[in-house]
């Protein structure tokens, strides 16, 4: 069972870890250590329960515990943000940044990326979930352990924050958006 | 008929394309596209970045040095990687 539920989610898994950490031993150890605890626990595992999103969940749970603990301080920006949002719920849906094709269709690829690994971690978690993975909202709620409405509103704007750092790049490039 | 609001046309467009919408609101969604020719520009355009950034961002599978070392610490000689 481990082999046929566990192991085909191994390079999702450690793709996930790796743009967490971008680091690829940690990614490993991330991946490592989410397969030994679901094989620990295997016995408490139902066939044919959502295997992916189950072991997702340990993932993060492995990375909050073992590399925020690393970090001098607890990242607050983070957390400010995530509250701030919480609060506010549906209303941070206000702003859409307009963001034309022709625009980031422009740019090289790199800055996607480069602009992902410089969101805060969880709003780049949210993005890998949901636009890489395909998670429901419901799923990655219940991986992440936050509401829904959360989920929805730090979607959005994590995408909005993509959007204007990728701007940023074409307007460095020299693309006017004028033009 | 009901009055056209972009705003709630435009929240609706993220639940859409995370497939979040029931077939009914799909069906009510994709009404409100017809009715109005921004936010028809606005859900393309939404659509293009989210196919755009799904195509860009890297992909990484797990090096074989690593699927070695997973096989001594579980003990399973035979694990084969399956994608």
């Amino acid at each position: 069972m481990f082999q046929r539920e566990f192991v085909p989610q191994m390079d999702t898994l450690y793709n996930f870890g790796f743009h967490l950490t971008y680091n690829e031993v940690d990614a490993q150890d991330l991946v490592q250590e989410t397969l030994l605890k679901a094989y620990r626990f295997i016995n408490s595992y139902q066939e044919g329960t959502n295997a992916k999103a189950w072991l997702f969940r340990i993932l993060k749970n492995a990375f909050i515990n073992e590399y925020r603990k690393r970090a001098r301080q607890p990242d607050p920006i983070d957390y400010e943000e995530v509250v701030h949002y919480q609060d506010r719920e549906d209303a941070s849906y206000s702003g859409y940044v307009d963001l034309r094709q022709e625009i980031f269709q422009g740019l090289m690829g790199d800055e996607v990326t480069i602009a992902l690994n410089n969101l805060p971690v969880d709003f780049r978690t949210v993005v890998l979930l949901c636009d890489i993975e395909g998670f429901t909202y419901e799923e990655i709620a219940s991986i992440m352990d936050i509401p829904i409405g959360t989920v929805r509103s730090r979607l959005h704007r994590a995408r909005n924050m993509l959007k204007e750092e990728l701007k940023t790049y074409a307007a460095n490039q020299g693309f006017k958006e004028n033009r | 008929m009901t009055s056209h609001d972009c705003n709630k046309v435009v929240l609706k467009m993220y639940l859409a394309l995370d497939g979040e919408l029931s077939t009914d609101e799909m069906r009510e969604f994709l009404f409100e596209l017809d009715r109005c020719s921004c936010c028809f520009r606005s859900f393309e355009q939404e659509k293009s970045f989210r196919a755009y950034l799904v195509s860009k961002i890297e992909r990484r599978c797990m090096p074989e040095s690593a699927l070695e070392q997973l096989r001594k610490t579980l003990g399973m000689p035979n694990l084969m990687r399956i994608s």
